[in-house]
């Protein structure tokens, strides 16, 4: 029986999580109603009626969803959102280096990856991505409601920039997904936004300066067997 | 190419409105909604100006940028050339508020739906006239086909003082020296080309070259053994 396996090592909290999902679940939403504008064949299915739930269910999940997360990140764990925030827009040598060798990787090549902090250089783009993304979709969403407000020709520009956003975004949640779930090198990251914690395997592998940094506070051991077994050894 | 055509002598025009009371009357408008609008035109320089009330509401487009951007069909153009809205496919997106170079388009907020001129196709079917052309009171509208080359409004077309609207079922007759009065051709805005042909055939270009990639990923990790999993 392995012990190593079982320890793990705690990654995001209740809060952070909540948030995450809260955001994956928004987006999910407002891209499966809005892209039925974009999906004729799928707008034609949804039918009139549909379309006017659809945009009904849009409004609402697009005016509320920002202000739930936005207080959640910002009331309930700000300390870990400055952390991350802090992260994303700390750029150096070695997360160019990871991003021009994460395509191998990617594929499944072999290849030794610079060691990354908490947020790989990809999740920073993610990061980057979801955040000005999302302020960009929220601003031009608005404006879209409070159409009557403003000139045809600022419309234009507006409703442009809100559909290449949702389409630029959904094809990044497309591969974020895929990396959390399917890619066998990267889809224990899941567990973190799930349980809260990941392998300490994982952690070391893929975090590893995040890893030196925590292995001692972020420890937990997860099932009473092995603890058991833990003491009994030490 | 359109059927039916509409003639202003602006010359005529005196500027009552009764032509909006009419349409709106008509058509069960609210009265904060028209379909007509008025440009009052100014010219001249002082004492001698004048001012010239131009009205303009849905110019029928030979291609209209409204049907490019109508992401439901309900805006479409007829086999008589009328550009009409069926109202059980509208869903208020206002793409067409946007789309229209005429802003000939208004949201109804009682019907969440968007309003415009449809020539009172339903009045034309039965083979009456538009309400605006009924109730001019001083003949300054015309309309009828322009197929027929003996019918009133293709002799009035015909005359040299009238002026097409360039890709539209509309004409005007306008006061002598007021060329520059006229409404623009029908020219669609960059908006429709850069919505239909750039940002969503890229956007679903890019969703489908993430798919592709992940599709990739997922055999080529599997064929190339997962190594993370085994180290």
């Amino acid at each position: 029986m392995s012990k190593k396996g079982n320890v793990r090592i705690k990654r995001f909290n209740l809060a952070e999580r909540v948030a995450h999902w809260s955001q994956a679940f928004a987006f999910v939403v407002l891209f499966l109603t809005g892209s039925a504008l974009i999906f004729r064949g799928y707008g034609a299915l949804l039918g009139a009626e549909g379309l006017r739930i659809a945009g009904m269910i849009h409004r609402i999940i697009g005016v509320s969803f920002p202000i739930i997360i936005l207080a959640i990140l910002l009331l309930l764990t700000p300390k870990t959102t400055k952390e991350w925030l802090r992260s994303v827009f700390s750029w150096n040598m070695s997360d160019i280096k990871f991003l021009a060798l994460f395509p191998k990787e990617f594929f499944g090549l072999k290849v030794k990856l610079p060691a990354q902090g908490k947020f790989n250089a990809g999740e920073k783009i993610n990061s980057l991505i979801t955040i000005f993304g999302s302020m960009l979709m929220v601003i031009t969403g608005w404006m879209l409601i409070l159409q009557d407000r403003f000139s045809p020709s600022v419309i234009a520009w507006v409703h442009l920039l809100h559909a290449s956003g949702a389409l630029l975004m959904g094809a990044v949640i497309i591969a974020h997904a895929y990396l959390a779930l399917g890619h066998p090198g990267s889809r224990e990251a899941i567990n973190g936004m799930i349980s809260g914690t990941v392998s300490e395997k994982f952690a070391k592998e893929h975090h590893e300066l995040w890893y030196n940094e925590v292995k001692d506070t972020n420890r937990v051991v997860v099932g009473e067997e092995v603890q058991d077994l833990k003491e009994r050894e030490a | 190419m359109s059927k039916y055509a509409m003639l202003i002598d602006v010359n005529e025009c005196i500027g009552c409105y009764a032509c909006r009371v009419a349409c709106q009357t008509t058509n069960d408008l609210p009265s904060d909604i028209s379909r007509i609008k008025f440009m009052e035109k100014e010219k001249g320089t002082f004492p001698e100006t004048e001012i010239v009330v131009l009205p303009t509401q849905c110019m029928h487009c030979d291609e209209p940028a409204c049907v490019d951007v109508c992401p439901t069909g309900a805006s479409f153009k007829n086999e008589d050339g009328l550009v009409l809205i069926d109202y059980d496919k509208c869903i208020g997106c206002k793409y067409c508020i946007t789309a229209c170079p005429y802003d000939a388009r208004t949201f109804n907020t009682s019907t969440g739906k968007v309003d415009k001129c449809n020539f009172c196709a339903p009045r034309v079917q039965r083979g009456m006239q538009p309400a605006c052309v009924e109730a001019c009171v001083n003949d300054a509208r015309f309309f009828g086909e322009v197929d027929d080359s003996n019918s009133p409004i293709s002799k009035l077309i015909a005359e040299a003082d009238t002026a097409k609207v360039g890709g539209t079922s509309f004409y005007y007759k306008l006061p002598e020296g007021w060329d520059e009065s006229l409404p623009e051709d029908a020219i669609k805005p960059a908006y429709v080309k850069n919505l239909t042909e750039r940002v969503h055939p890229a956007g679903k270009a890019l969703l489908g070259l993430s798919a592709g990639a992940v599709a990739a990923s997922y055999v080529m990790t599997r064929v190339n053994g997962g190594h993370e999993d085994e180290e």
